[in-house]
């Protein structure tokens, strides 16, 4: 009786063991959050013609669940950016991702990217690995914003943004 | 005490005029008169002669070594320039230096065999117009289009017109994209250094125009 009682919670213990690692992996698969938008501008310009500027800006959050939290491990902005004109021709700049908590998200480096040059003229990305956690239901949200210029268009500079909500649930 | 108190209002004052010099730069380059320039647009397409791929001699403004500059240009970049806040005198200068980079493009794409037949144009066009009135462009600068093209007669007017601006836009267009696809095709090529690379480039060729007003 000892020795079958013995068995039967060695069996539960190895059991719920098993059952406990499935779990706390499954925890710690990694997911991503993403949102993207696409912006077309245009320009007069003196000759009485256009400059004009396609940008599409990403941003990407990687995260893994734990319990009530989430944690926030990665995250890479990217901008594809195709222009036209004569003499005036747009050009963009990439900002980092902020988080409104304001938590400091550093360092950052530029990503490696592969794009379609009859599509895009140049691909710009950045990537930082800072971790930083958030309950599951947070307020707090993540943006990216690209600014794209013409010299010598009216209105030289417009802004293009990305925001999203960092909740998990 | 009273030192602290001079550097404070020193302080302040630079910052107040700090701010102001960013309000006025920010506020002149986002105002753009867009009726102002349609009119003005609409002026230059209903002259008799709208080519401007030769230059009346009596209307020469700058001379290049290929190309010349009209003062029925120089005029328009001026106007451009003060629908966009500039002084008359500043938008003047601002004009014949567009111009001088303009047309040095275009004598260096024509030299190139770049060119834009009839059919490109209007698909060209086509593809512009569709573009600037849909989902990807804000509200704002559909209106502001909207503002532009309705100083003409019609649409089809401005659509006219610009048909005409394109015969020698386009070329140039067509030679600067594929200026940026080598230059993009180089391992160390970033934005900031095409930037410097197509000023430099710009540049060149005003320089090798000698221009001589």
């Amino acid at each position: 009786m000892k020795k079958k009682n013995m068995f039967v919670f060695c069996s539960l213990l190895v059991l719920s063991l098993f059952l406990g690692l499935i779990g706390s992996s499954k925890a710690e698969a990694a997911s991503v959050k993403s949102k993207s938008t696409e912006k077309s501008f245009w320009w007069t310009v003196p000759n009485g013609g256009h400059s004009s500027a396609r940008i599409k800006l990403e941003y990407r959050e990687t995260y893994k669940l734990r319990r009530d939290k989430a944690a926030f491990t990665q995250r890479r902005c990217t901008a594809c950016f195709r222009r036209a004109g004569a003499t005036s021709l747009p050009k963009y700049s990439l900002g980092k991702v902020t988080h409104s908590s304001k938590k400091k998200l550093s360092p950052w480096r530029k990503g490696s990217d592969m794009y379609d040059p009859n599509v895009w003229n140049s691909v710009l990305s950045y990537e930082n690995n800072t971790s930083v956690q958030y309950a599951r239901k947070t307020k707090a949200t993540g943006t990216v914003k690209a600014l794209v210029t013409c010299r010598g268009g009216n209105v030289p500079t417009r802004a293009v943004s990305v925001t999203q909500r960092l909740n998990t649930k | 005490m009273k030192i602290k108190k001079a550097i404070i209002c020193v302080a302040c004052l630079i910052g107040i005029c700090s701010i102001s010099a960013i309000a006025s730069e920010y506020s002149e380059s986002e105002s753009f008169d867009f009726s102002g320039w349609g009119q003005t647009l609409k002026n230059v397409a209903e002259k008799p002669s709208k080519s401007r791929s030769r230059t009346a001699a009596d209307e020469t403004l700058v001379q290049g070594k290929e190309v010349a500059i009209s003062e029925s240009d120089v005029d328009m970049g001026t106007q451009f320039y003060q629908a966009a806040g500039f002084t008359e005198e500043e938008a003047r200068e601002q004009s014949v230096e567009y111009f001088k980079e303009y047309e040095a493009m275009y004598a260096e794409a024509i030299a190139k065999g770049y060119s834009a037949t009839d059919e490109e144009i209007e698909g060209y066009l086509e593809e512009m117009k569709a573009s600037i009135f849909s989902d990807t462009t804000d509200e704002t600068t559909q209106a502001q289009y909207r503002e532009m093209i309705g100083q003409f007669d019609s649409e089809e007017d401005y659509w006219n017109y610009e048909k005409e601006v394109y015969r020698k836009q386009l070329p140039i267009e067509k030679m600067v994209r594929d200026l940026e696809r080598e230059y993009f095709g180089q391992e160390s090529a970033d934005e900031e250094g095409w930037d410097e690379y197509f000023e430099n480039y710009k540049a060149d060729l005003v320089r090798k125009q000698n221009y001589q007003n």
